[in-house]
């Protein structure tokens, strides 16, 4: 904590693909008419009384045009604020080795730092097997919460019981208009859960951050005997490995992965992939399409 | 305490056994795996898992049974043998230290006690033979001159009976021969026991003497009642004469060898005389003796207690070599997923 609050808080910059409607200024390109800079046509004087924003020339030629004696104003579109969440995948494969709550943390940080500073709404929902009241926080704007959302999730406790069926309720959570979510996850679990979160999500932009886990983690041994103990379950496998069985656990791994690739792309989706510490130059180059 | 058949020195270490069971509840190797779905499912594996921890119980079975110390315990075995019962009786007079006459030829003077071919040894070598060949017989042995000294009672154990013959053809002979008290003493020595098959007595001397009536009838008595067979090996040591031959001559007849002869002829019991005057009719003698006494004999044979650890030991060494190629194969496995 103490290193996060001596270092320069990183950051990142994002836009949002699409036109908000909201009457609470902000900065991302709005629909509502008001105070902004993208034209959005004229109006008559008397419908909107701002003499600053007169057109002489459009009237004029509106004038002439019609031979009507208006005068016209400018109006512009508003630009509005929009709300990021974070949804934090708990579960207890997201505490092993490689892939840990303080990489979680880290980015929470990051992106409620971020968005505040643009003055966006950021909220907080953790899920494991159901949703986590521990690790819950609606959008909000306070200047401390950042640092408060991080501590959330590195004071969390470990799931109670095996899974990622909070998924589906904690995007129930999510109510805002105009979002982006992030979804930080390892995705190790069953696609179909997937696709109907992404399908609850489809109004938002969708920000999968998919973990991966070290190698030791998906494969512990390339020969013999392994016993095998699933982080979530606890459940206890063994195999006698052997190239047969190294073959095929690899295939289906990357089964796996590869049909997680197609859900999101059905979704429209393009996801972030890591293994480590996300950092502000890693999204600045995810939204601007860069990587 | 009797386990597998085994008698067990420290039953108690047998307590330890449920320890077999540790390997199916350590889980000291676990790997944690992200998500165990990848794990492909395979029989195999199960099979061999099974196999391993089973493997293992093994070790630790065979190392605690081993710590418990099985045994058999000494034993006595009837088995049926052929053979015979011998009691050797051999004279140690000191006529026997003579070497073998031969015909034409005066009575040695040399009496020879520790070099040559005295009677004594040539005995004790045929006789040795004779025991060698009959790993069934159960022997005794009786030494007499003037006093029968039986000493080796009924037994199977050859070793005792070759030191006993060995030891029978040292030292000097003495003066005197009591060739009655002799066989009383090898007839009573089968009184206690109870009937096996064939009982033998072979005599081995180099004279005759003329028993009196009273030792007379307790021979008759006790070789009728104990069912013995009688073979006299005489080792000739005068010239001349045989005791079959039938001579007019008196002095022959009524010498003491012709005389007990007779007495033994008429006993009533099988019997036989070999009369030897060199080396080739004494084996001739054993042989003749050997293809004659091999009736069904039942036998009973002491098997001493025996140590039954190192089945154990090797069974689980052989075990344990298993594991440890299994673990050094895992080791390098492992070692290769974290390159």
């Amino acid at each position: 904590m103490s290193e996060n609050k001596k270092r320069q808080q990183d950051e990142f910059s994002y836009r949002y693909p699409h036109k908000v409607y909201g009457s609470l200024p902000g900065v991302h390109h709005g629909k509502s008419l008001g105070t902004g800079d993208s034209f959005a046509g004229f109006s008559d004087l008397f419908d909107y009384p701002d003499p600053r924003r007169l057109d002489l020339r459009a009237t004029i030629r509106d004038n002439m045009a019609t031979g009507k004696n208006n005068y016209l104003v400018k109006r512009y579109q508003q630009r509005s604020p929009i709300t990021l969440w974070m949804m934090a995948d708990l579960s207890r494969s997201m505490a092993i080795s490689n892939v840990n709550h303080e990489h979680l943390a880290n980015l929470t940080q990051l992106v409620a730092h971020s968005a505040v500073g643009l003055g966006d709404r950021f909220g907080l929902a953790g899920f494991d097997s159901g949703l986590r009241s521990d690790v819950h926080m609606m959008p909000t704007r306070q200047r401390s919460m950042p640092v408060i959302a991080a501590d959330m999730i590195r004071d969390a406790g470990p799931a109670t019981s095996a899974g990622v069926d909070g998924l589906i309720h904690a995007a129930n959570m999510i109510t805002s208009n105009h979002a982006i979510v992030f979804l930080a996850s390892d995705f190790c679990c069953d696609i179909d859960v997937i696709d109907k979160a992404l399908r609850q999500l489809s109004r938002y932009t969708v920000v999968p951050v998919v973990w991966k886990h070290d190698d030791v983690n998906h494969l512990p041994s390339h020969a013999g005997w392994t016993e095998m103990c699933d982080s979530e379950t606890g459940e206890r496998r063994s195999i006698w490995m052997r190239p047969s069985i190294k073959k095929r656990w690899k295939q289906t791994m990357d089964d796996h992965f590869e049909q997680l690739t197609a859900c999101f792309m059905h979704h429209r989706v393009r996801p972030l992939f890591t293994d480590g510490e996300v950092t502000g130059e890693q999204l600045t180059n995810y939204f601007l399409g860069r990587n | 305490m009797t386990l597998l058949g085994l008698q067990w020195t420290l039953p108690m270490m047998l307590l330890l056994l449920p320890m077999l069971l540790l390997p199916w509840f350590t889980h000291n190797q676990d790997k944690t795996v992200a998500w165990s779905n990848f794990v492909p499912v395979d029989s195999l594996s199960n099979v061999i898992g099974i196999a391993l921890k089973a493997l293992a119980s093994i070790v630790i079975a065979s190392l605690i049974l081993t710590l418990a110390g099985p045994y058999v315990p000494e034993q006595t075995i009837e088995r049926v043998g052929s053979g015979a019962e011998v009691v050797i009786l051999v004279d140690r007079s000191r006529s026997m230290d003579d070497p073998f006459s031969t015909r034409g030829k005066a009575l040695a003077v040399n009496r020879t006690v520790g070099k040559g071919d005295s009677k004594r040894r040539i005995a004790k070598k045929y006789l040795m033979e004779f025991v060698d060949k009959r790993p069934d017989d159960r022997f005794g042995f009786v030494l007499f001159s003037d006093k029968a000294l039986d000493l080796l009672p009924l037994s199977y154990n050859k070793e005792s009976i070759r030191a006993t013959i060995n030891a029978s053809a040292l030292g000097k002979g003495l003066s005197e021969t009591n060739i009655a008290k002799a066989m009383i003493k090898a007839a009573e020595m089968y009184g206690k026991e109870t009937y096996r098959g064939s009982r033998t007595v072979l005599l081995v001397s180099d004279g005759g003497q003329e028993f009196s009536d009273e030792d007379k009838n307790k021979i008759t008595e006790l070789y009728k009642r104990e069912n013995l067979t009688l073979y006299w090996v005489y080792m000739r040591s005068t010239t001349g004469l045989s005791i079959e031959e039938e001579s007019d001559d008196d002095s022959w007849s009524n010498t003491p060898e012709k005389r007990l002869h007779n007495f033994f002829k008429d006993l009533g019991i099988p019997y036989k005389v070999f009369e030897i005057e060199s080396v080739k009719s004494f084996s001739e003698a054993i042989d003749t003796i050997d293809e004659q006494e091999s009736q069904t004999l039942i036998v009973e044979e002491i098997i001493p207690r025996e140590i039954k650890t190192a089945p154990f030991f090797w069974f689980a060494m052989i075990t344990m070599l298993l594991l440890v190629l299994a673990q050094i194969y895992t080791a390098w496995g492992v070692r290769k997923a974290h390159e």
